[in-house]
């Protein structure tokens, strides 16, 4: 009986090697392709594999500056209504708020800045989490600059001008 | 059919050895335990209901179906707050080996609710700490390199006065990393093949001069862009020699000069060159470093035999002689001592010689019995001799799990301080809480030894 429990043990492991390394390897498969066999695969066999790799958090892609690298380069610049005009939070220079802090927040901007609208209320409440730690009243107003620069692929060839995002204006809460 | 079921059984699990995911389980601890502090200010802007993603705004930026995250239900800040302190000190715990296989455990499925709880922060390092933290999690073989594993290794080595032989677990833990890394290094730099920026170069001179990304200035990265083009057809061409590491060793043996040893030590080079220099010149987050602790998995007994002679002749000018460590043997705390300092001795530096033994009088030429008795003594292969905290000091560099400490040991007043405290520990090692204690027995030895 042991013996037999040790062997179903030993051969669900196998099972679920497989399986996983299947799931992985499907799931992983660039976006970008668009040829009929990934298509099929994405189309009919994700969707069976991807309720494991959701629930096991072991969803992943890897398009690490790829196919292209980022070239857009967005600065942010976070102010506080005063009596006298608009004032600079000081802990907000980004990208050069902290070295610690540094990548978290571009991820979070960039997510925001890619999908403007639909995220808008994400937005409002990231700038207000600020208010605080900026010793902003309640109805004050928080606003964000943005401007933008693009890289040039020629390495001799300047970026272009900075092009200003439309400014974030929000009340505190 | 049976030979088809015995190849399978074999190759999923035959033994290898297992200091290799220990190494994994402190390094993926480290890389954890760092990045994750460095949130500290943030986590409740992140991850609670008073910072910028409540619950009631998660159907608009995160999936609604199929994901789990405990933030879920605990929303309020301290609660949040109290959960995150618990994961770094399960990331201190995986780190140093404390009940290795609970805190692994414990600080992936956080690491798993923090993630589910807003994925607009993550990116590949957090990808990687999570299939890292996952294999861990299953793997039987984590306890290698662990405090948890010091008792074991003291009470076998009170009995047979050697350490435990390397632990050994099941292969297949090694297969699901190997693959999760072929898998991403595959398909990465199939992903890169669909642009056009990789092909001229212009990927890494973008890369280098991205302001998010570069850690020096503008005249740093002019410099390194010039190699621009060889560093990007370096990086597919290793990207796509990890698939090299799916073929069956007999086909790589007819590759000429090529072993698997060979090809699996070339790649993790090639990798450390790769994400090192990433880690030097880019600020990716916690990329770069949780794939050097990933990698730590992939190493093997033969690896760490050639790492042991290569770092000895690198650090230790290839002496043959080791370090004669004499200590008290009739103390039981001294025994203690002596079995954690070879449990750190991964490059068998040390050679312990109980003062009571006869083999004293081989290695301890000019030192008594009383001078002996007093602290521990060690003598280096030149000949010097160093006592109780400056022989703890000089040791500190011998033993590799001592090394982030070493340099510490030579802050101005250490020595004031690491002498105190040696003294007292010395003092109290006759008071014979440590088992076996005989230290009512060793006048007439002492005696013995003088007359002798």
């Amino acid at each position: 009986m042991q013996a037999i429990l040790k062997s179903t043990a030993k051969w669900s492991i196998v099972v679920f090697c497989l399986f996983h390394m299947t799931a992985v390897a499907l799931y992983t498969i660039p976006e970008t392709t668009k040829d009929p066999l990934t298509l099929f695969v994405r189309t009919n066999i994700t969707p069976v594999i991807r309720p494991y790799l959701f629930l096991t958090s072991q969803w992943q892609r890897w398009n690490l500056f790829s196919p292209d690298p980022l070239r857009r380069i967005t600065t942010y610049t976070l102010e506080k209504e005063t009596a006298t005009g608009w004032e600079s939070v000081p802990n907000f220079g980004y990208p050069r708020m902290s070295p610690f802090k540094h990548i978290d927040y571009f991820k979070i901007l960039n997510a925001l800045d890619n999908d403007r609208e639909k995220l808008m209320p994400v937005r409002t409440a990231f700038l207000q989490s600020f208010c605080k730690e900026a010793g902003v009243m309640q109805g004050v107003h928080v606003r964000l600059h943005a401007s933008s620069v693009v890289l040039s692929k020629n390495p001799k060839e300047p970026p272009t001008e900075p092009v200003p995002d439309p400014v974030t204006v929000i009340p505190c809460p | 059919m049976r030979a088809l079921f015995s190849s399978i059984h074999h190759f999923f699990f035959q033994p290898v050895d297992a200091r290799g995911f220990g190494l994994m389980r402190m390094a993926w601890g480290f890389t954890m335990f760092v990045y994750w502090l460095a949130r500290w200010p943030d986590i409740t802007r992140f991850y609670s209901n008073a910072g910028m993603l409540p619950v009631s705004l998660e159907s608009i930026a995160m999936r609604s179906f199929l994901r789990f995250s405990l933030f879920d239900v605990l929303t309020e800040p301290t609660v949040v707050f109290g959960f995150y302190l618990l994961m770094l000190a399960g990331s201190f715990c995986c780190m140093v080996g404390i009940f290795p296989r609970i805190s692994t455990i414990i600080t992936t499925l956080l690491l798993f609710s923090f993630h589910e709880r807003n994925y607009m922060l993550l990116g590949g390092g957090d990808a990687v700490l999570r299939f890292t933290g996952f294999v861990l999690m299953l793997a039987p073989g984590i306890h290698a390199y662990s405090l948890s594993r010091l008792h074991s290794q003291w009470k076998y080595w009170h009995k047979h006065h050697t350490l435990m032989p390397a632990p050994l677990m099941p292969k297949w833990p090694v297969i699901l990393l190997t693959w999760q890394l072929v898998m991403l290094y595959f398909t990465s730099g199939w992903d890169k093949l669909q642009g056009t920026m990789w092909f001229d170069g212009s990927a890494v001179h973008v890369a280098l001069h991205h302001l998010h990304f570069s850690r020096w200035p503008l005249w740093v990265m002019d410099g390194i862009s010039l190699l621009a083009l060889p560093v990007a057809w370096g990086t597919l061409l290793f990207e796509f020699l990890w698939l090299f590491m799916l073929l069956p060793s007999y086909v790589i043996r007819e590759i000429p000069f090529l072993s698997r040893h060979l090809l699996r030590r070339l790649l993790i080079a090639g990798g450390i060159l790769f994400h090192g220099s990433i880690f030097i010149f880019m600020d990716v987050g916690s990329f770069s470093l949780a794939m050097l602790a990933a990698y730590c998995g992939l190493l093997t007994a033969d690896d760490f035999a050639w790492l042991e002679r290569i770092t000895k002749r690198v650090l230790h000018n290839t002496s043959a002689k080791p370090i004669i460590v004499l200590f008290d043997g009739q103390c039981g705390l001294c025994r203690r001592s002596i079995a954690t300092l070879l449990t750190f001795d991964w490059l068998h530096r040390l050679h312990p010689v109980d003062f009571h033994s006869p083999e004293r009088d081989h290695v301890a030429h000019g030192l008594s019995f009383d001078d002996l008795n007093r602290a521990l003594h060690i003598r280096l292969p030149n000949g010097k001799t160093y006592l109780g905290f400056s022989a703890f000091r000089q040791l500190s560099w011998s033993l590799p799990p001592l090394w982030p400490l070493a340099p510490f040991l030579y802050l101005p007043g250490a020595i004031i301080i690491g002498n105190w405290l040696y003294e007292r520990i010395a003092n109290r090692r006759k008071r014979c809480k440590h088992e076996n204690c005989h230290h009512l027995d060793l006048k007439p030895a002492k005696k013995a030894l003088h007359q002798a």
